[in-house]
């Protein structure tokens, strides 16, 4: 069924692919929001991929890898607009920090300073680890989404992983950082 | 306790926490107007990713088929006063060289026209786009998708759009005009802009593909001391500008004149 829709999608079928995007939407705007941390950017990342799908999709040589080649998609569509609109644009929105009702105080101290480590981390460092830990891809499927080899894949998980750590310290060490954000308990 | 599956962990579980579960409604909706509106690459000949049921003999006559067929088409276009992508070097309304390919079918599509009376000129665009004239005057700097100092030509929001502007020249030759805009920081290139002469309703200008090439171009040209600046954000292709280009009508007098160029 879904390669039937692919495969009509790719002979210019619109209605075909507006099925498709209704159910990849909601995963690649996940995707580009963990990558990009700024909603507004990341809506129009997914927007972006959805429209170099539709217009790209002709070229998808193997139909059984199309989630892969949408994760391919919006994962360039984020290097592209994260580059391109920070310069374009006067300010950037900071992903806003949603209420969340937690028992523990610690969890959401916990929370924070990850989220700070994240924010501390390259967009590159912050896509292999959403591929890996957010889609569950293996070191091959993430090295096929990013087009590179699954050697440089392993090691580039392997030393995102590793300036996560000092930057957790460097968190863990005072929290002026929180305060700067504006993000305390 | 093992410090570093316990960090694994903390971040698979961070990541689950934070993703939207679901995106804005009009992301989806949005996406699916602007691709209303886009044409789909054509895919002349679709070579299968590899060649498992062939051998090696099979395989050789393919790729000497493909080497022989490259050439004959590279020969076509290459040799001097053969074949269509030969204009005369006169100054004509016919596109730049590299225009030569303007497929008639994508020209019929842009059936709309706007005609700005503030930056002087005319152009055609899609069905179904909006134009967003501009409100104040174009000094300095590149005018981005939110700018109020171009007219924005785009399909309802800004992931894709076509925006022009236009200034006096002063005192500036339009090379050293067009070279200070091209290379522009605003542009955030990593790397030179690939140029190539273009054609702007008769007149020879230049157009910019910004580096790296992820879509966003721009081109520029004079009449009467008057610089226009086009730029393309993300359309369909590059053939998609040089055709939009191709619509353009330029009236320097009806522009309403600003300050000089500002260096950038």
């Amino acid at each position: 069924m879904r390669t039937e829709l692919i495969e009509r999608a790719r002979r210019g079928d619109r209605e075909a692919f507006g099925v498709l995007a209704g159910g990849a939407v909601d995963r690649l705007y996940a995707i580009a929001r963990l990558i990009l941390r700024d909603a507004e950017l990341a809506e129009d990342a997914t927007q972006d991929a959805l429209i170099r799908a539709w217009r790209d999709l002709p070229t998808l040589r193997e139909v059984e890898r199309f989630d892969a080649w949408l994760y391919r998609l919006v994962v360039r569509s984020c290097a592209d607009i994260g580059r391109h609109r920070r310069r374009w644009r006067a300010e950037i929105t900071v992903l806003p920090v949603e209420p969340v009702e937690l028992d523990r105080a610690s969890e959401l101290a916990d929370r924070d300073q990850l989220e700070r480590g994240l924010r501390r981390l390259t967009e590159a460092q912050r896509t292999i680890l959403v591929l890996h830990f957010y889609l569950d891809l293996s070191p091959v499927e993430t090295a096929g989404a990013l087009d590179i080899p699954v050697g440089t894949a392993k090691s580039r998980l392997h030393y995102a992983i590793e300036a996560l750590r000092p930057a957790l310290a460097a968190d863990a060490r005072g929290p002026v950082g929180a305060r700067q954000e504006g993000r305390t308990a | 306790m093992n410090a570093k599956p316990n960090l694994t962990r903390r971040i698979a579980d961070h990541y689950q926490t934070e993703a939207p579960p679901r995106a804005p409604d009009w992301v989806l909706a949005r996406a699916l107007e602007s691709i209303e509106t886009t044409p789909q690459r054509r895919v002349l000949l679709r070579v299968p990713w590899r060649f498992p049921t062939m051998n090696g003999f099979a395989r050789l006559a393919v790729a000497a088929v493909a080497a022989i067929a490259i050439g004959a088409v590279g020969l076509a276009v290459l040799r001097p006063g053969v074949g269509p992508a030969s204009p005369g070097p006169t100054p004509s309304a016919t596109p730049s060289p590299t225009m030569t390919a303007q497929p008639s079918d994508l020209l019929s599509r842009f059936t709309e026209s706007h005609t700005s009376t503030t930056e002087g000129f005319s152009i055609s665009y899609p069905k179904g786009w909006i134009v967003r004239p501009a409100s104040e005057p174009w000094t300095a700097g590149i005018p981005r998708g939110d700018s109020t100092t171009a007219d924005n030509l785009n399909p309802g929001n800004n992931n894709l759009f076509l925006a022009v502007a236009s200034q006096p020249l002063g005192d500036k030759t339009f090379d050293q005009w067009a070279a200070e805009l091209s290379t522009h920081t605003d542009w955030g290139d990593t790397c030179p802009p690939t140029i190539e002469p273009v054609t702007i309703d008769g007149t020879v200008g230049l157009l910019a593909i910004h580096c790296p090439d992820d879509g966003v171009q721009s081109a520029f040209v004079a009449v009467e001391n008057r610089g226009y600046m086009f730029v393309a954000y993300r359309l369909p292709d590059l053939t998609y500008f040089k055709t939009i280009l191709g619509t353009v009508q330029l009236h320097p007098e009806d522009a309403v004149t600003a300050s000089p160029a500002v260096s950038p």
